[in-house]
């Protein structure tokens, strides 16, 4: 009973919770990364474009999926710079989420900007590929300027 | 479909609340929501509890909150709609009288997040989206959600982050009058734009606060109001509810909330009222740009002219339409579960017109109110109009 009369609270039993996320069925979208390519999913019988990709079309249900890849310029639509930071990111810089939108696949993807893009050149309306990382064991993908 | 209306108001003082665990702070809002409604715990049949958990130690809140005020034995759920838990709860005690299966329901908005250290609190909170794609590679945080769409906002309107600091310093305004804000601190737009950046365009004086809190209301049928003669019945004159994608990458644009203009239009239509026949209205300012968004969404004006509307001071006590008159998530304090209660304790003082002091109270002229409830960034909406 961790109890402190100073401040009148009585300190919990700690738990450390993490969880094994299940992604075998899109397990193309994460071997494909470290191909070097960011993949979104197609539904066979309606055309459903889908990022993020999953195994089935959400709008029809079928279960009849392609993959596609994600490879035109795409352009910004919404940024943010992340200064306060949740618990599991206090190691890192502020960084960059964005949302870009790809016309050419029909998706919109988010990504952080990559951290080496000063700040300053990153706006709405800004230029962007996609591609992928591997940083630490931990497979990812990020916005690089597209000119 | 029978009639439904508050017939009891409660409130806890909202804030860093470490005095108070969540059974605690939920009986300072339960015990003058009953004495309100001339009611006892006995008379209740059905407690729903809006709150999300999480930050608090509890894993049943709704039922040691029952334990602890005499209410066990009532039926009991905990709602979760993220931001939107509160109304959640409410529309679930709505629909238990509104279909004959209860005559008096007490809902209760609670959360104690303020037992957690904040960037626990940042985290739980920036969970809620869609975890894999958002979360585990991007640590998107709940003002960054808020923040995209700030920056969609301004590149296509032009908004300012001078106009987003307005909407900051007329909520601190309003929640300086309020006893049961967190924040009583009067502040100008050179203080808001010079506090430290959360997630770029947002800085500290955009963004709710993180705070402990809860609130009550009594619901009662047409037959129970007459029964217990009630003199001053509010009504729930419409009710609509709405979502979005979990992930925002599927969203059409990022100026706007579709799951409000959705659930907006549902409830104008049940309550047979339009947006100009609104006297005052809560809307969810969990930051500073989503009240301009719901200025817009509600169909308080066209799309892209919410910055006008609090550049002219329309949304203060005398203007067009008077907003978040208890200052709002952004002053008043954010506690999750609580908040969609908060609205409805707010909404029925002011329809009783017994605000105090009366520079917070608004002129009535159709005595029809509106609560705007988002969970999420858009990814729950519920919209209640009340009518006295």
């Amino acid at each position: 009973m961790a109890y402190d009369p100073a401040s009148g609270v009585l300190r919990s039993r700690t738990l450390t919770l993490s969880y094994e996320i299940p992604v075998s069925k899109i397990a193309r979208f994460w071997e494909a990364l470290a191909e070097g390519k960011v993949l979104g999913t197609v539904c066979k019988k309606c055309g459903r474009k889908m990022f993020p990709p999953q195994a089935v079309c959400d709008k029809c249900h079928s279960t009849d999926i392609d993959w596609f890849e994600i490879k035109s310029v795409g352009e910004v639509v919404a940024f943010t710079h992340i200064v306060v930071r949740p618990a599991s990111f206090q190691d890192q810089k502020v960084y960059t989420p964005a949302i870009a939108e790809f016309k050419e696949e029909g998706v919109r993807v988010l990504a952080w900007v990559a951290p080496e893009v000063p700040k300053r050149q990153i706006k709405v309306g800004m230029k962007v590929r996609v591609e992928p990382r591997i940083e630490d064991n931990r497979r990812t993908w990020v916005f690089v300027p597209a000119e | 479909m029978r009639k439904v209306a508050i017939i009891g108001i409660g409130h806890a003082k909202f804030g860093r609340r470490q005095d108070v665990n969540v059974c605690e702070i939920a009986f300072e809002a339960i015990k003058p929501a009953l004495e309100d409604a001339g009611v006892s715990a006995k008379d209740i049949e059905y407690m729903p509890v809006g709150t999300i958990g999480m930050w608090y130690e509890e894993g049943l809140p709704a039922v040691v909150i029952a334990d602890y005020c005499g209410l066990s034995g009532v039926g009991l759920a905990r709602f979760e709609a993220a931001c939107a838990s509160g109304s959640a709860a409410f529309f679930s005690g709505y629909m238990a009288i509104a279909s004959g299966m209860a005559d008096l329901v007490l809902v209760v908005g609670v959360e104690k997040m303020r037992e957690v250290d904040t960037p626990t609190a940042v985290e739980l909170i920036g969970r809620a989206g869609s975890y894999l794609w958002e979360f585990e590679n991007f640590g998107l945080t709940f003002p960054g959600y808020y923040a995209l769409h700030a920056t969609a906002h301004m590149a296509k309107f032009g908004t300012t982050e001078e106009d987003l600091a307005l909407v900051a310093v007329k909520n601190h305004h309003y929640a300086n009058m309020n006893p049961y804000a967190h924040l009583h601190e009067e502040i100008t737009v050179e203080k808001a734009l010079a506090s430290p950046v959360v997630a770029w365009p947002l800085k500290l004086y955009d963004c709710c606060t993180i705070c402990d809190g809860a609130a009550a209301v009594v619901l009662a049928s047409e037959e129970k109001v007459k029964e217990l003669g009630i003199d001053t019945p509010v009504w729930v004159a419409g009710l609509g509810f709405s979502s979005d994608s979990g992930n925002l990458t599927k969203r059409q644009s990022y100026v706007g909330l579709m799951a409000t203009v959705w659930a907006s239009q549902k409830a104008y239509k049940m309550a047979k009222v339009g947006p100009e026949d609104v006297d005052c209205a809560t809307v969810h300012d969990c930051f500073t740009i989503a009240e301009i968004m719901a200025y817009e969404d509600l169909g308080f004006c066209k799309k892209g002219e919410g910055p006008k509307l609090i550049r002219e001071e329309q949304t203060y006590v005398g203007g067009k339409i008077p907003v978040n008159m208890d200052g709002g998530l952004k002053a008043k304090g954010h506690p999750i579960g609580a908040t969609g209660v908060s609205m409805m304790v707010e909404l029925t003082r002011q329809l009783r017109e017994e605000v105090e002091p009366r520079e917070r109270q608004v002129p009535m002229k159709n005595y029809v109110a509106l609560a705007h409830n988002v969970g999420g960034t858009g990814h729950y909406c519920y919209v209640t109009i009340l009518r006295r």
